[in-house]
């Protein structure tokens, strides 16, 4: 009696507990369905999936919101991009195929895709010149060098390029240590003490898990379900990641030269540790994909200018450094943080250019922020020939 | 640890299942309240364990109508508070930091400090008997769903029901849905309404309004964000008390459909406003008869303490100040404003109560006024911009008006019928769609730089 008392109580509980989900269900996707996903909670998507050669890339066909600093709808197209979705493989007849490879902030996923300067800056010059001119965004959250050209390898030769621009932060590059490979791509020694590229992650259980069938349940559930994308969601931050509390603000740089030395050092004749062999294997590897695929690279570096007037010079001793440093291995550089500030409005501060709302000034950039870059990018297709050729 | 977090969930069932468990309810308690402050730090912890000790002490040394004892308490207390809250504001930084490198502000000082005193002050009048046991004492002080950010209980409502927490004869609430309800209001208030809310403020009062209208905007944001994200953490608070069998004193009360600057104040954080009522206003003679002036000059004065209790801030000390005249002058307003149909008298207190949360909110008198000056048609000084085209627009004004409307369905909530709902569904099962939607909102990661707004005091 007892025991059937017992059990009828956990039972109407388990009941209780399935129906308050399915109205967290219910919940969420209605505001998802409505205007109120701009304000309210909802379950952040889940874009990435597995991939054997960088470790991680985007799963095609994926929608969902975004919210991380700004709050976006976000679709991956059917060959895997974060960019247009009737981008083909094929390239238009008569056009100019370019592309911008990178990071997160080439990825641009806190802003809609028709605001990503990849799209604005296929729209300017298709605009303004007789034939179609394309840039395809290459852009993936967190690719550090290994796992760019990792991806690049695959992609590039599939997309029939015109021109490559590959914009990294140099700040990738400074790390003295070699990369940890368990989890994607990454940079270690080899067995000449060069860098080569290391897939350890292929070998470990959660790469295993995620290119199984049960990898493929759980991929299914992410796309299904909304209370899926929060526990997806929570394990992604730590399960008790409020007891971190928040990370401290950043407290601007004063402007020391420490930073620009440690890049002086990287690009110098002796750079410290395992980054000099990175920086090489890095600078190679693109050599080596823009000859074999006969496409122009160019390196666009970000962080070379910290904007205090008394490194100016140095600074540009450097630009100037690095330019023939990399020409070596047959890239043209670009030097980001230069052409940012010379697309700058008048009056406006290069700190408004990255972050929202009361976060303007640190992030990912904003929608100025990419009507800037996208002029930048413009110029460099414009300069680089290959409108005019054919 | 933030109610609204799931570490703290994992702590308050670990804590609810000790209590149902272990015969000894007042230690359990005791020992969670304990851990639950030391999780703030061993300063922050030994800091409040002298301040427990002290005024448990002079508690003991209290008689009635003993003056000299009084005035000791009040300025232990007051020295306390003013050290560890204001000493930046009142010696300046500089200063400050000769003394010692830390200025964070223990947490819940403000609230544990005039607990203290009005526990002292009830002595004094002789409404209460001293507390002669210790571990009572620092449990009716340390009682955690209370301890950081209130309700402000008194003496003669929590330590009988910790009295009985100690002799074993305080029970579980055989109406415990009524709790866990309150406790889902709180969350939804806090992680769904107030937290949602608070970019858009933070973005308009960080980057300024661009125009009238998202002036007003902001500081409608303002109002709601700071009442579902205090409101919400009371809830939250009573509830939980009420599912370890204490109950705790409700702290809100529809306070934006209030008629009257006075009414907004016996709606809003209420165990403040009758704290300020009991000792200060009353033993300054404010309800003495006395010149209009007279009283005015008190309910002024009174008030500015009240706003400088809630930050070292000139923009609090305005708030207070603000707030007391309106109520004076309202009241000076006497028939005149009597007369005037219940819509006008809301609409002219929501008016009041917006205008004046922008010093709450302004991180200086400059913005402030600055600010007021768009609100009430200055020329704007800011980009923050959400009025776009006519549909953004009109769906920023639907938005609008539903927080009222859900604040409005809030009084409808809290009533007999409710109850009596909640009652008559009482069981496993509604426990269980209450638990598990809770537990999903607090699974949802959100900003962790959103504590709740009254942690900070």
């Amino acid at each position: 009696m007892a025991m059937g008392s017992t059990l009828l109580t956990i039972g109407k509980l388990a009941l209780g507990l399935a129906a308050g989900s399915l109205v967290v269900e219910g919940a969420l996707r209605l505001v998802e369905a409505t205007a109120l996903w701009r304000v309210l909670p909802v379950a952040d998507a889940s874009l990435y999936g597995p991939d054997n050669d960088a470790g991680y890339a985007h799963r095609a066909g994926v929608r969902g919101i975004r919210t991380s600093e700004n709050r976006v709808v976000v679709e991956i197209n059917s060959l895997g991009l974060r960019d247009r979705l009737d981008r083909t493989l094929p390239k238009p007849e008569n056009a100019v195929r370019w592309a911008v490879a990178g990071d997160s902030v080439i990825e641009g996923q806190q802003v809609p895709l028709e605001q990503t300067f990849p799209y604005l800056a296929e729209e300017a010059l298709s605009k303004r010149h007789a034939r179609k001119v394309e840039v395809v965004n290459l852009g993936l959250a967190g690719a550090r060098p290994a796992v760019l050209i990792e991806r690049l390898r695959r992609r590039v030769p599939l997309l029939d390029l015109d021109g490559l621009i590959v914009m990294l932060s140099v700040g990738d590059l400074l790390s003295t240590v070699p990369d940890d490979p368990s989890e994607f791509a990454g940079y270690v020694r080899g067995p000449d003490g060069k860098a080569i590229i290391a897939h350890d992650f292929r070998t470990t259980r959660g790469h295993e898990f995620r290119t199984g069938v049960w990898g493929s349940w759980t991929y299914w559930a992410l796309e299904t379900s909304r209370l899926a994308l929060l526990l997806n969601n929570r394990k992604n931050v730590g399960v008790f990641a409020e007891l971190a509390g928040a990370p401290a603000a950043r407290p601007a740089e004063p402007c020391t030269a420490k930073r620009l030395a440690a890049i002086e050092l990287l690009f110098g004749a002796s750079p410290p540790g395992f980054s000099g062999a990175r920086l090489s294997a890095f600078l190679e590897g693109l050599g080596a994909l823009g000859r074999g695929e006969g496409v122009p690279i160019i390196l666009g570096l970000r962080g070379l200018r910290s904007g205090c007037p008394e490194l100016a010079s140095r600074e540009e001793d450097l630009s100037r450094v690095i330019r023939e440093k990399i020409a070596a291995s047959g890239l043209v550089l670009a030097d980001v943080d230069q052409l940012e500030l010379s697309e700058l409005p008048p009056s406006v501060p290069r700190s408004h250019l990255t972050g929202f709302g009361a976060k303007i000034g640190s992030g990912h950039l904003n929608t100025l922020g990419h009507q800037v870059y996208a002029r930048a990018v413009e110029r460099i297709v414009e300069s680089s020939g290959s409108l005019s050729a054919r | 640890m933030s109610f609204d977090t799931l570490p703290f969930l994992v702590f308050f069932l670990g804590v609810y299942a000790a209590y149902r468990t272990i015969p000894s309810t007042g230690f359990v308690l005791l020992a969670a309240s304990a851990a639950y402050y030391a999780f703030a730090g061993l300063h922050d912890f030994l800091l409040f364990l002298c301040v427990i000790i002290a005024n448990f002490a002079l508690g003991l040394l209290m008689r009635p109508g003993s003056r000299a004892v009084l005035a000791v308490a009040v300025l232990f207390n007051v020295l306390v508070l003013a050290w560890f809250k204001y000493r930046t504001f009142l010696l300046g930084a500089e200063m400050a930091q000769s003394f010692t490198t830390s200025v964070a502000i223990p947490l819940g000082i403000s609230f544990y400090t005039f607990q203290s005193m009005a526990y002292l002050a009830d002595l004094y009048r002789g409404e209460i008997a001293a507390e002669r046991s210790l571990l009572r004492f620092s449990l009716f002080k340390s009682f955690f769903p209370q301890l950081v950010a209130g309700p402000i209980v008194r003496a003669h409502i929590l330590l009988p029901q910790v009295k009985r927490l100690f002799e074993g004869l305080a029970r579980s609430p055989r109406f415990y849905s009524f709790g866990l309800a309150l406790c889902l209001l709180g969350v939804i208030k806090k992680v769904v309404l107030s937290d949602s809310l608070a970019p858009f403020a933070d973005d308009i009062f960080t980057n300024g309004p661009a125009n009238l209208a998202m002036a007003w905007l902001g500081a409608w944001l303002f109002a709601f964000q700071i009442y579902f994200d205090f409101s919400g953490y009371s809830d939250m608070a009573v509830g939980m008390a009420w599912l370890l069998g204490i109950r705790l004193p409700i702290n809100f009360a529809t306070p934006y459909l209030a008629l009257s600057p006075r009414e907004f104040w016996q709606r809003w954080h209420i165990t403040l406003s009758t704290w300020i009522r009991d000792y200060l206003y009353i033993p300054l003679g404010g309800s003495r008869r006395g010149g209009a002036v007279r009283q005015s000059a008190i309910l002024v004065a009174v008030m500015g303490l009240a706003g400088f209790w809630h930050g070292a801030n000139w923009t609090f000390i305005a708030w207070g100040l603000l707030w007391g005249g309106a109520i004076a002058a309202w009241r000076l307003g006497g028939g005149a404003v009597a007369s005037l149909p219940a819509v006008v008298r809301w609409l002219a207190t929501l008016a009041l109560v917006l205008t004046l949360w922008v010093f709450f909110r302004a991180p200086d008198i400059d913005f402030a006024v600055r600010y007021l000056g768009v609100m009430w048609g200055a020329s704007p000084f800011g980009s923050a911009q959400y009025f776009s085209d006519s549909i953004q627009s009109l769906l920023i004004a639907a938005g609008a008006c539903a927080l009222i409307a859900v604040h409005a369905a809030e009084r409808a909530l809290a009533s007999r019928g409710t109850l009596l709902w909640l009652k008559a569904r009482q069981g496993p099962f509604l426990a269980g769609a209450i638990i598990a939607i809770i537990c999903w909102l607090l699974v949802s990661p959100k900003a962790l730089d959103n504590p709740f707004i009254y942690f900070r005091f």
